[in-house]
């Protein structure tokens, strides 16, 4: 069942398309979506999280109308976003700045909320750290309690704009960790630059390009588009600048078989980049 | 990192939300340093311009009221960084919460309330600060609200400009644009009965007491502005029903700017100033046969002058006239309430802590000693200084005057006795002393026994107590002097 359900759906900015009549129907789980800048990623989750008015189009979230005042409101009882920026208040407290949010969330029973900000607080591992300023915190420790806002209210709905960026490897481990947990009962929509989370953590992939979504599928339906056109060589192919030398001191070429190369092993990354390619080459022709 | 699911926290919408939401709000302003620190200086301003005098409720109302505005701008600081906060930070995250921000306005309003009690609690703090001296005068509740509501006012500014104008620069740059304002106020005023003289959030008393005060008016006045910038800020949200706030407020606002200035009086008439501070409306006790004649709401304050009055009275002979003491609160049309009895007048200053309470006895205690021995008679009188040098009655003067003052022999004797505008010379000081060496008893029973001999300008009566000071010639009427060149002192008569 389509928890997130989304129909023609289309932004403009000016001149530029930020989304284009896009469709699609999420259901629980993670969804990882993929995209160059500018592909409407962020537009996407921002009409998700009703921070944004689409120009046209149809959206129900949960069952829930966004344009409609009344199920916008509920609606939002029911989500958690994480934005790109989170614009977490550098004066306040880790636990002043959950506190505040609590009550924007409504959670207005003091005992429970002071509880909830505790709970998110242990699941982000921020519990010692609940009485430093935000500004003195680290970037990763801003990104975890930017997401334990996210987590207050047990939202059946979780928005999460590139929540790895600018993480360390173990902090990045720590977010899968708690994602993929958290995905196992709710939707989790996950907006990323990174493939390796998307292959870690995502049941479902969405790739978008010029706002429209380009592929659609799982993880592994991303990798096969890169069967048979991954190249292993150990001379630099002539002709081609879809190539780069790796560890092994190989030279991965992308798309037609160089000479003298040898097929290899496609990743997310090797389909995810020939679909873009793809597509760019589609719109080109458009 | 562990993922657990509970049950989801009760949430409640609508007015328990918005209380919550003002609680929350309340909790983080009563952490800012602009609160705290604008209350304490609101608060050391108030007590640090009254300090050294006994308080009046028109002194303290004024000092709270202008203190007050020093809190409004720290409030007026702190209400447009609460409001502006999510734009300063980029708070993207708060884009998609359920609380509306026509209910985070309402939030922020709890601001107001913290304003209003801020200014509440400073006053009483500045009041209780006076302890164990507590004011006199006329007690007015509504110019005493002035201090809760401007505050409120200040809060409520910087809440409504924040969330028009979330610069960070726009909170600093309101305030001295309001600051510039209201120092302009004053100056562009014609007078008292001017409007602009009205609208000017403290009231200023044209008249230091009695006169009509419509402060009731001006706390409409301000309560309308209050008003007004709460619909400035519900413009944003509710346009139609703010612009109906709005306008009301500015009507009220208009009609009690209208009633203070038809209420206040250009200029204070006699017949006025009689019906406020004159003879029938003075409060009279006799104590050890002087009367004192206190203002309406200042007769606690005769004790104080008692302490000052009595050490000087007490060594006057039965037959000495004793002089009225005489609270004074307008101007000094000269006349004493009983006619052909000396008086002395007081003002409704008297000093509060070391050497301003001291100040305030000795020139009563001057004044009272030079009207008892006829060298002024009334005092203290205009701004002329007259000689009462050679005369035995000064000889007599110094003498009471030494007793009745801490160490004033030592000050006799050094010359820094004063007894105000009257003039002596050394010669005087001298004799006093010499009158002080004798046994207190003699030199008494010799004044009550020619206490109307001494007290004539040119008699020689203290000459059997060794007293050699001549009188001067005592010119009869004030005779004008000759050239506009400054002379000799005229001779007290």
């Amino acid at each position: 069942m389509s928890t997130v359900s989304i129909g023609g759906l289309s932004k403009r900015y000016g001149a530029t398309v930020a989304l284009d009549d896009l469709d699609l129907e999420l259901g629980t789980g993670v969804t990882g979506f993929l995209g160059p800048n500018g592909a409407g990623k962020t537009t996407l989750l921002r009409a998700l999280a009703t921070a944004l008015a689409a120009d046209r189009g149809r959206l129900r979230l949960l069952g829930l109308d966004p344009a409609v005042s009344g199920q916008r409101t509920e609606l939002r009882r029911r989500i958690g976003y994480l934005p790109q920026s989170p614009g977490l208040y550098p004066q306040f407290t880790a636990y002043q700045l959950l506190d505040y949010v609590a009550v924007l969330k409504e959670l207005t029973d003091g005992r429970r909320r002071r509880a909830e900000v505790r709970r998110v607080l242990d699941e982000v591992e921020l519990t010692d750290r609940a009485g430093t300023k935000v500004r003195k915190l680290s970037g990763g420790m801003r990104q975890r309690l930017a997401l334990a806002q996210a987590l207050l209210g047990e939202p059946q709905l979780l928005i999460l704009d590139e929540p790895t960026v600018g993480l360390d490897p173990e902090q990045r481990m720590l977010f899968r960790s708690l994602i993929s947990r958290l995905g196992e009962r709710r939707t989790v929509l996950l907006s990323t630059h990174q493939t390796e989370d998307v292959g870690a953590l995502c049941e479902r992939v969405v790739v978008m390009n010029s706002g429209r979504a380009v592929f659609d599928g799982s993880p592994r339906e991303l990798i096969a588009v890169a069967d048979g056109r991954v190249w292993l060589s150990t001379t630099a192919p002539s002709g081609s600048r879809a190539y780069w030398r790796n560890a092994d001191g190989l030279y991965r070429t992308l798309g037609d078989q160089p000479e003298g190369a040898r097929p290899g092993q496609p990743s997310l990354e090797d389909g995810y980049l020939l679909l873009l390619g793809a597509s760019a080459r589609m719109g080109a022709q458009r | 990192m562990t993922a657990t699911l509970v049950p989801p926290p009760a949430r409640h919408a609508g007015r328990v939300a918005t209380v919550a939401l003002a609680r929350a709000e309340t909790r983080l302003v009563l952490r800012s340093p602009l609160l705290w620190g604008g209350a304490v200086l609101s608060l050391a301003l108030c007590t640090v311009t009254g300090w050294n005098r006994m308080p009046t409720w028109e002194a303290f109302a004024r000092d709270a009221g202008m203190s007050s505005l020093v809190l409004a701008g720290a409030l007026l600081l702190a209400g447009h960084l609460a409001a502006s906060r999510d734009r300063r930070a980029g708070a993207d995250s708060l884009e998609a919460v359920p609380t509306t921000a026509a209910r985070r306005g309402a939030g922020l309003l709890a601001l107001v309330l913290v304003g209003g009690a801020a200014g509440a609690s400073v006053c009483l703090a500045g009041l209780l600060l006076m302890l164990p001296a507590w004011p006199v005068g006329r007690f007015d509740p509504w110019v005493l609200l002035v201090t809760v509501v401007v505050p409120a006012t200040g809060a409520a500014l910087g809440i409504a400009v924040g969330r028009w104008l979330p610069a960070t620069a726009a909170g600093p740059l309101t305030l001295v644009a309001v600051a510039v304002v209201l120092a302009g106020l004053p100056v562009l005023s014609t007078g008292y009965d001017s409007v602009v003289w009205h609208l000017f959030p403290v009231p200023q008393a044209p008249w230091e007491t009695g006169a009509a005060r419509p402060t009731g008016w001006h706390l409409v006045y301000l309560l309308a502005v209050l008003a007004a910038v709460v619909g400035l800020l519900w413009l944003r949200y509710r346009r139609l029903i703010a612009v109906g706030v709005i306008l009301a407020a500015v009507v009220a606002s208009g009609i009690a700017i209208d009633q203070q200035v038809r209420a206040t009086p250009k200029v204070i008439y006699e017949a006025m100033e009689d019906a406020l501070t004159g003879p029938a409306v003075l409060t009279c006790q006799v104590h050890a046969g002087v009367r004192y004649c206190a203002l309406p709401h200042y007769a606690a304050w005769i004790p104080l002058w008692r302490k000052a009055v009595e050490p000087v009275a007490d060594n006057l002979p039965a037959a000495a006239a004793r002089p009225t003491v005489r609270q004074l609160g307008g101007s000094d049309d000269g006349k004493p309430l009983v006619a052909g009895t000396p008086e002395i007048v007081t003002p409704i200053r008297w000093g509060r802590h070391g050497r301003w309470v001291e100040d305030s006895r000795t020139r009563l205690a001057v004044a009272y000693t030079t009207a008892a021995t006829g060298l002024t008679r009334r005092a203290p009188a205009a701004d002329v200084s007259c000689s009462g040098a050679g005369q035995h009655r000064t000889v007599v003067a110094l003498w009471l005057l030494a007793q009745a003052l801490p160490d004033g022999a030592r000050r006799l004797a050094d010359g820094e006795l004063t007894l105000g505008l009257v003039r002596y010379a050394p010669a005087d000081a001298r004799a006093a002393t010499a009158l002080l060496s004798r046994p207190h008893d003699e030199v008494a029973n010799f004044l009550a026994a020619h206490w109307a001999q001494v007290m004539d300008p040119a008699s020689t009566a203290l000459a059997p107590l060794g007293v050699t000071t001549m009188p001067p010639p005592i010119p009869t009427g004030d005779a004008p002097a000759a050239s506009g060149a400054p002379g000799p002192p005229r001779v007290c008569g």
